[in-house]
């Protein structure tokens, strides 16, 4: 058995640590390039959304190296991510690559037992045993929140950086030495190595970067193919911004809410009451909060035809009317121009910046007014 | 002592120049052609012949081909066309607050309180609504793009045509034809759709406060700025300078860098500590080559340009990891 | 007081029980007119520009509505009939209009369990209230609502024609004649008629899905690939035409799924869009009707 999995982010990155340290092979398709997602919109039906796209190219070159089982996240709908695993078949099978298909579903989708019994199978071929497995598994969870709160760390710290593009290179240099590490242990350790440089260069505090929000759908937020490097691109602008949205955040609120039997507390939000499947209700959310915590704005991504999002850029429109957020939804789609994209991103920082800079002036104008209007009445006296 | 503003967009390349009073000196518009290293080349030589290099004090790059304008002319300031347009509408009158801007490719609209940006969009779905597709559209009526405006105005009965998809437009256009609708209520109908789906889709849930300043190349068409007019039910503006305002924000913006460089004060023009990047008016007459090729060191397999200027490198694109791009000091 | 209810998404389906429930009840009701020209315009400027064509239909509605009612019945239909789900968008249909009209004054906003008799009730009885409606006789509204949808038949088997098509497809596309462009009439003309899925029994309908790695989640799958898949086996069909709004997700999936399943079957995609032309539209089903001979 050779298991493979599409592209999904840092997926792969710690899907070989976990798999390689319980001894199975497992099989990683090239990242995801413009030639692939030519090759997958060849075969793929025209108004799908851009994820499944880029999956199907991923394997079919992951099927050429010599892969025979896909491993496949799905989700109890009605977004279109919970058919993806079925619609792959079919169209693969009609080309002619044969795999063998493993579908995990949510735990509240299929039943606990069913979930835990698929991934038994997955792991039948390791020659550990179940306890060492167990434990890789934990580790491989730490290694996913050690990243995160790395990359966490990093974006904020962007803002503030004396030479620009240092935060960048730290994260840089930390996957891709991720991806030479042979095992959990040294995987961990290599976190930890990056961490320590990026405490060590040189920030200017003093320096108010803008402070944004980076929300949206959820493939588009992880694999950064789909999202033209944002987060990269925002680092090079000096911004200071936060991404809620993870692996680790997904695998949170999909296989373990639904297990364990203590549940993450959830805040109230009047303005889209009820899950309507994909993340829509968690986007809407990081917005509420995002007008709780002082953030100057927030970018808003997603694929064309994206169901759900939809539904919560028309509320985000709405908040924007009623609390003053600064909202920008970038919609993208395979054809879009990577110009345009940039073109607005920078334009929706330049205007938060200058905003900034014209409120600062304000409140400066409206203190020295004040000051002398005190001046004013003491000499008075 | 002068500001430069160099505006390249995909039908047209503008530049700028402007005063230490924030007015326009002179000003260059352009087609691009397809070519706009040449584009921008040209336009340098054309103002070198009127201005010395020493007496420009900062230059402003923007529009889609602002990081080429940055490399060629060597910009001290490379903005985005939202920014520029906005700083533009501002100078040129304070009590603006919506700037409608439709240009070649792309339609932006742009919302300013006490002249700052505070909301703006751009278009998200096809060029339906843009200047090419009028240019498309003129050009299969075999007319001239300038004459659209008049032939619109003497329309009594304008059709509808469907506007929201250049190609499902261009079918619509066709079949009003073959009914035989007359040329003048077809132009009309056209302006409508282009106003109607810039509107619907570009402005939609935006609040357009007076006074509105309607900028770009298509502002210069009497149609769809009556068009526009009827749909809002307010007189829009036409600025004099319509054509360049993104040249001549851009311009503004260099002035704006140069001041702050100098630690705010205005008296620039008797000591400018900072030298701008500014290559001269003679870069229009280097010899720029292009080379393309795919850097396959990584698996992103980037599309890399180099630009060259006598067997020297001035610029790069497109390579993700940064290891093409010149150091910033090298650049000087 | 007036309420206004919009006659697009699925009212088309349901409405015997939308009818008598709020005739019962004695509330002072106003339907809205069927679809136009001027409707979608309304949806078009209201709408979110990424939506589909039904949506925008809403949309119109609604807003034509709130110009003359107090509140308009915005649903929020979580699972049909068997526990199916239809699309995001209607589970956040209440936010999709009061963001995209700016007014919130829409009422019958609770998640609708269709599949579960106390809970839907339990949904409607809250707004009833909401309107001043005691909860006896909201209940014996709902009694004789149900019973009247219940006794209802829907859907078309038309015999008279030379062909027969499988008219697939979301039901406010196929039984709203503004928006599939007099389809049904245009069919007619050429001597074809149709059968729609309601036609197909569900317990034909699960049979045929089996085979799948994954029971499907949605509505519209089980309702059009299933029925697609049970009439060619039957041979009852000479071929399938499927009305799709413009960028549906959920079609995307399902349209591909019955192409790869039913290779070589005349089948016919029709995409609906505010801007379809009608003259392109007409030249491709006379060129399918070609293709049935």
């Amino acid at each position: 058995m050779k298991i493979t999995f599409p592209h999904i982010g840092d997926a792969h990155l710690i899907g070989r640590i976990f798999f390689s340290e319980i001894g199975i092979n497992i099989v990683t398709p090239r990242a995801n390039t413009v030639k692939g997602l030519e090759k997958g919109s060849e075969i793929s039906p025209d108004e799908i959304c851009l994820p499944f796209k880029l999956m199907i190219a991923n394997l079919i070159d992951a099927y050429h190296l010599g892969a025979d089982t896909v491993v496949m996240p799905a989700t109890l709908g009605p977004c279109r991510l919970g058919e993806y695993g079925e619609l792959l078949k079919s169209i693969l099978d009609c080309k002619g690559y044969r795999f063998q298909w493993i579908l995990i579903d949510s735990p509240g989708a299929i039943g606990k037992k069913e979930f835990l019994s698929r991934l038994a199978y997955l792991v039948s071929e390791s020659d550990k045993s179940m306890p060492v497995i167990l434990w890789a598994l934990a580790r491989t969870y730490q290694i996913i929140k050690e990243l995160e709160n790395l990359d966490e760390k990093a974006h904020i710290l962007a803002g503030h950086e004396k030479q620009r593009g240092e935060c960048k290179k730290v994260l840089a240099s930390c996957r891709r030495d991720l991806a030479k590490v042979t095992g959990v242990r040294e995987a961990l350790k290599n976190i930890r190595y990056h961490k320590s440089r990026l405490d060590g260069i040189e920030y200017d505090f003093k320096k108010r970067p803008i402070r944004l929000l980076l929300t949206g759908e959820i493939f588009s937020m992880i694999e950064p193919f789909a999202n033209h490097r944002i987060e990269e691109l925002l680092m090079d602008m000096g911004v200071s911004f936060k991404k809620r949205v993870t692996l680790g955040w997904w695998i949170r609120l999909t296989l373990f809410h639904p297990i364990l039997p203590w549940k993450p507390l959830k805040s109230k939000n009047k303005y889209l009451p009820y899950s309507i499947g994909g993340y829509a209700k968690e986007t809407v959310e990081e917005g509420v909060l995002c007008s709780k915590k002082g953030y100057d704005g927030v970018i808003q991504l997603f694929p064309v035809g994206c169901m759900p999002e939809i539904v919560s850029k028309a509320v985000f429109s709405k908040m924007m009317k009623e609390k003053g957020l600064s909202i920008l939804t970038v919609i993208y789609d395979e054809m879009g121009g990577e110009a345009g994209y940039i073109t607005r991103i920078e334009a929706f920082t330049d205007m938060l910046a200058r905003r900034k800079r014209f409120e600062q002036n304000q409140e400066r104008i409206t203190f020295l007014k004040r000051i002398r209007g005190k001046v004013h009445v003491l000499s008075g006296h | 002592m002068y500001y430069l503003g160099i505006d390249v967009g995909s039908v047209s390349t503008d530049l700028v120049i402007i005063n230490e009073e924030k007015k326009i000196i002179d000003q260059l518009y352009l087609k691009t052609m397809g070519n706009p290293i040449e584009a921008v080349q040209d336009g340098l030589r054309k103002l070198g012949q009127v201005y010395e290099s020493k007496e420009i004090l900062g230059v402003g790059a923007t529009g889609s081909g602002r990081t080429l304008a940055a490399f060629v002319s060597g910009a001290d300031i490379v903005k985005n066309e939202i920014t520029a347009h906005g700083v533009a509408s501002a100078a040129f009158d304070s009590d603006i607050s919506t700037i409608i801007e439709i240009g070649g490719q792309d339609s932006k609209i742009i919302l300013l309180k006490d002249g700052v940006i505070t909301d703006f969009a751009m278009n998200t779905v096809c060029a339906a609504g843009t200047g090419s597709f009028l240019d498309r559209q003129a050009e299969r009526l075999g007319l001239e793009l300038k004459d659209l405006g008049a032939y619109a105005l003497r329309s009594e009965n304008p059709v509808r045509i469907a506007g929201r998809c250049a190609v499902f437009a261009e079918s619509d256009i066709i079949h009003k034809q073959q009914l035989g609708c007359t040329m003048e209520d077809i132009i009309a109908g056209m302006s409508k759709a282009l106003v109607r789906n810039y509107l619907n889709n570009v402005a939609k849930g935006k609040e357009l406060l007076p006074k509105i300043c309607f900028q770009g190349g298509v502002a210069a068409n009497e149609g769809i700025r009556k068009a526009l007019e009827e749909a809002l039910n307010t007189e829009i503006l036409v600025p004099e300078y319509h054509k360049v305002m993104g040249a001549y924000g851009s311009a503004l913006l260099a002035k704006e860098l140069v001041k702050e460089k100098n630690g705010g004060t205005e008296k620039t023009s008797l000591m400018p500590c900072k030298k701008t990047r500014f290559k001269g008016f003679e870069a229009g007459n280097e010899d720029i080559s292009t080379e393309t090729f795919e850097c396959c060191d990584c698996s992103n397999n980037c599309e890399v340009v180099i630009l060259r200027s006598a067997g020297q490198q001035i610029g790069c694109f497109s390579d993700r990891c940064g290891k093409y791009q010149l150091a910033e000091d090298d650049l000087h | 007081m007036k309420i206004g209810i919009p006659g697009g998404l699925l009212y088309c389906k349901y409405e015997p029980f939308i009818k008598t429930f709020f005739n019962e009840m004695g509330v002072d009701v106003e339907y809205s007119v069927k679809s136009n020209k001027e409707i979608l315009d309304l949806g078009i400027r209201s709408c979110v520009d990424e939506a589909c064509l039904p949506m925008k239909l809403f949309h119109g509605h609604t807003v034509k509505l709130q110009k003359t009612c107090d509140y308009t019945v915005t649903p929020r239909i979580m699972k049909c009939e068997f526990g199916e789900s239809i699309c995001p968008k209607f589970q956040g249909l209440p936010e999709l209009v009061s963001g995209g009209t700016g007014k919130s004054n829409q009422i019958f906003t609770e998640p609708l369990y269709i599949n579960n008799q106390r809970k839907l009730k339990k949904g409607l009885k809250k707004s009833c209230r909401l309107i001043g409606v005691s909860d006896r006789k909201m209940e014996k509204a709902f009694c004789s609502a149900l019973e009247n949808q219940r006794n209802t038949s829907f859907g078309l088997n038309e015999r008279d024609y030379r062909y027969k098509v499988f008219l697939a497809g979301h039901p406010y596309n196929i039984y709203d004649s503004f928006a599939n462009m007099n389809l049904l009439q245009k069919l007619h003309d050429l001597d074809v008629g149709v059968i729609t899925e309601e036609r197909v029994s569900r317990y034909e309908k699960t049979e045929a899905l089996t085979g799948l790695i994954k029971r499907p989640y949605w509505l519209f799958f089980i309702n059009n690939f299933a029925p697609a898949m049970v009439l060619i086996k039957r041979k009852e069909i000479d071929g399938i035409i499927y009305i799709s709004s413009f960028c549906c997700g959920t079609d995307s999936v399902i349209i591909e799924m019955i192409k790869n399943r039913s290779k070589g079957f005349p089948f016919l995609v029709l995409k609906l869009d505010e801007q379809t032309g009608e003259a392109g539209y007409n030249t491709r089903i006379e060129a399918f009707r070609e293709v049935l001979n």
